[in-house]
């Protein structure tokens, strides 16, 4: 039974044209289209030397603490150069790009630049890394602790390392690969529809095959049940051709570890399946549970950042915990972690919570599906 | 023990306000082909849904093959096939594979499948057709695809819910004798339909619905012999008189004449020689008359005489 249940909804699947279409086709177009948009600054190898910036004294202490910082930096051979200017002077030196970027320091340091780009992100970084420890490094001015100043400045500079070797090239966080790690997450979460469709299909007061199969002698959980793993493996085939086209075809540098990689991606997609399962449950018609569940993702999405880069960052401080748990952030931090990091920790807490989100989803689906008998057809 | 394969006792199914099947009785014996008739909303789906434990119902009790049915009965499944009154197969596979799925719903063993898939495509004639996918097949082919997926399994209660909607006359011909066939090898039938016609020329036994309440049962002679109409004697092109239709009025059995455009209709309510009693009449008066005929009573007229409306829509 399971063999010709499994064989049968896969076929159809394969078969089925929206499946194909927004499962298989889309995602790979869509990451075609990011490759041509801006793609090829995932692979730039050109790298930046130097970035030069143009200090404004205004507040004391804070000119205090940024000199010793600056000393640091300039000592370690970094990529800053830094210039002390008056006001004026530094704003004609942008305006003539002699500097990329002005940092004035007033009670809280602020940052002038010119136009956006990969430099300017690299000085943004490193202000606000600044900043955050700052309160830190202010308390330590206090209690004359300077063998501690010197500790938190080494740890901003040597930080400051890290991500430009990151952004520059060698490393792969750098903000085009995340678009492509969202285009993953995107293509696991619309496996969803997927499942729902699975739900949908035993539901007697759903369409007419529900109601057929609804009368043969097969349970409800020994139908859904190969059934959904066809959809798992279709999911897990889908995630797979499109990390290999992401890395192979188009050459995009996402990482090394495509093994680890392709398993975030199954075990997401298995999360999308699931979330259509719940969300197929609800005793609404098939549109209708459709519509919720591109609002679902999308809203998904959209608290990971996939819009508007600073929300993730805003409910870090307001409400981390819709960042612990939302399905889009937990996968693209996946990715992102897998990469960036060496050590598994972080990557490890997060699949963890993406398993027990795909447990609780088919937990309370099974739930609601058990025992269900129809007012009407 | 009772050989009731189905028992259907005071059965009430609603829809919020409407009452879709009102304290509604069955009881199908073994190997009978019962005709469930009515008009279109007359509840004769939502009575199937019920005894197929699809639905929830608000009263009443249902047994099938002398069990209790209920949502789990998977044993008493097994033995069923039903053919939905919309088609339901899977558009992504072909005839095939859509009949090999639900026969494999209930057969597990590969091989017997194997055989009772073929069988069953010779069963419909749809031999050229395997590798088709349902939308390439037209309307009536459809149907046939339908009916095989719920015969397959060779179960011994077959459901037809109105199978030969929009299937051509000869297709439709074939698809009954192919149900007197099953029944012939063993099968108990019911067949839902509002074709008086199809119900009177295959069923044994007829229950006629309408607003879900079985209004008559019996066989389709029992039916007819239950209401007034025993024949109707037409005569076309007729020219008579007030005082000739009081004459045929006051012949043995008539209980109604109607005169129309030149068109006369006797209704008896028995008799045996009525026609010759008629012309014997309109020759003594001296009446010329064309077209000559006489009408037994259909189901129509059952339906019409115990409901007051037509059974065709
Ligand atoms: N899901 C539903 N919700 C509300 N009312 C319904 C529903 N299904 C059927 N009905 C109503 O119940 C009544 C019986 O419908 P049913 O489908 O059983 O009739 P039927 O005899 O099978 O008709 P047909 O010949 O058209 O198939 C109709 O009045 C119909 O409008
Ligand atoms: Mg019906």
């Amino acid at each position: 039974m399971f063999t010709h249940l499994f064989r049968y909804r896969f076929l159809s699947l394969v078969r089925n044209k929206e499946v194909t279409f927004w499962n298989i086709l889309f995602p790979l177009v869509l990451g075609t289209m990011f490759f041509f948009g801006f793609g090829r600054f995932v692979n730039e190898e050109e790298t930046i030397d130097e970035i030069s910036m143009a200090v404004v004294e205004v507040n004391e202490s804070q000119t205090a603490i940024f000199s010793e910082l600056m000393k640091q930096l300039e000592d370690s051979d970094s990529l800053f150069q830094f210039e002390v200017l008056a006001k004026e002077n530094a704003e004609t030196e942008l305006e003539e790009g002699t500097v990329d970027a002005i940092i004035v320091l007033e009670e809280t340091p602020s940052l002038i630049i010119k136009e956006n780009g990969i430099t300017s992100s690299i000085v943004k970084n490193f202000l606000d890394q600044y900043i955050r420890k700052q309160a830190m490094i202010e308390e330590a001015v206090l209690s004359g602790n300077v063998s501690n100043i010197e500790q938190i400045i080494s740890e901003i500079s040597q930080s400051q390392d890290v991500v430009n070797e990151k952004v520059l090239g060698k490393g792969n966080t750098n903000t085009y690969a995340q678009y492509f790690y969202a285009l993953i997450a995107m293509c696991c979460l619309f496996a969803s529809f997927q499942g729902a469709g699975c739900v949908n299909d035993i539901q007697a007061n759903m369409n007419v095959l529900a109601a057929r199969k609804g009368v043969s002698p097969v349970s409800k959980m020994t139908m859904v049940i190969p059934e959904a793993l066809a959809a798992v493996s279709i999911q897990s085939i889908t995630v797979t051709v499109l990390i290999f086209y992401l890395k192979y075809v188009l050459k995009l540098e996402l990482g090394e570890k495509t093994g680890l990689m392709i398993l975030t991606g199954i075990l997401a997609g298995t999360f999308g399946i699931s979330l259509g399962f719940l969300i197929g449950c609800i005793k609404k018609d098939f549109d209708t549970k459709i519509g919720i569940l591109t609002a679902v993702s999308m809203l998904m999405c959209f608290f990971s950042g996939l819009m508007i880069v600073t929300i993730k960052g805003f409910l870090e401080q307001h409400a981390p915990f819709i960042n612990r748990i939302n399905p889009a952030t937990l996968i693209t931090e996946c990715f992102y972690y897998l990469n960036a990091y060496d050590d598994y920790s972080k990557y490890i807490t997060n699949m963890s919570i993406l398993g027990i989100l795909t447990i609780g989803c088919f937990g309370v689906s099974i739930m609601l599906l058990k025992g269900a008998r129809y007012e009407s057809i | 023990m009772s050989n009731n394969v189905v028992r259907v006792e005071n059965l009430v199914k609603r829809y919020k306000e409407l009452i879709a099947v009102d304290h509604f009785n069955l009881e199908i014996k073994e190997g009978e082909v019962f005709g469930l008739l009515g008009p279109n909303g007359s509840g004769k789906s939502t009575t199937l849904h019920c005894i197929l434990s699809l639905l929830k119902y608000d009263k009443g009790t249902i047994e099938v093959f002398g069990e209790k049915m209920t949502e789990n009965s998977y044993h008493l499944k097994k033995d069923i096939g039903v053919i939905m009154q919309n088609v339901a197969v899977f558009e992504e596979l072909t005839v095939y594979q859509n009949i090999d799925y639900f026969c494999g719903l209930y057969i597990t063993d590969k091989k017997k499948r194997k055989q009772y898939v073929e069988e069953a495509i010779q069963f419909v004639g749809l031999e050229d057709y395997k590798k088709f996918l349902p939308k390439k097949l037209s309307g009536g082919l459809l149907r046939r695809l339908n009916i095989a997926c719920g015969i397959a399994h060779k179960p011994k209660l077959l459901i037809f819910d109105e199978p030969t909607v929009a299937v051509d006359p000869q297709s439709r011909n074939k698809i009954l004798e192919g149900i007197l066939e099953l029944n012939r090898q063993g099968a108990t039938v019911i067949y839902t339909s509002h074709y008086m016609e199809e119900v009177e020329q295959i069923c044994s036994r007829i229950a006629i619905m309408d607003k879900g309440k079985s209004i008559a049962l019996g066989t389709k002679e029992e039916l007819k012999q239950m209401i007034k109409n025993s024949e109707t004697v037409c005569v076309e092109k007729v020219e008579c008189n007030d005082e000739v239709i009081g004459k045929i009025k006051n012949l043995k059995y008539v209980y109604d004449v109607v005169y129309a455009e030149k068109e006369l209709k006797v209704c008896f309510s028995g008799g045996n020689h009525n026609v010759i009693h008629v012309l014997d009449l309109l020759q003594k008066e001296d009446v010329p008359f064309g077209r000559v005929y006489t009408e037994l009573p259909t189901l129509n007229d059952v339906f019409l005489e115990l409901t007051g409306k037509e059974l065709r829509d």
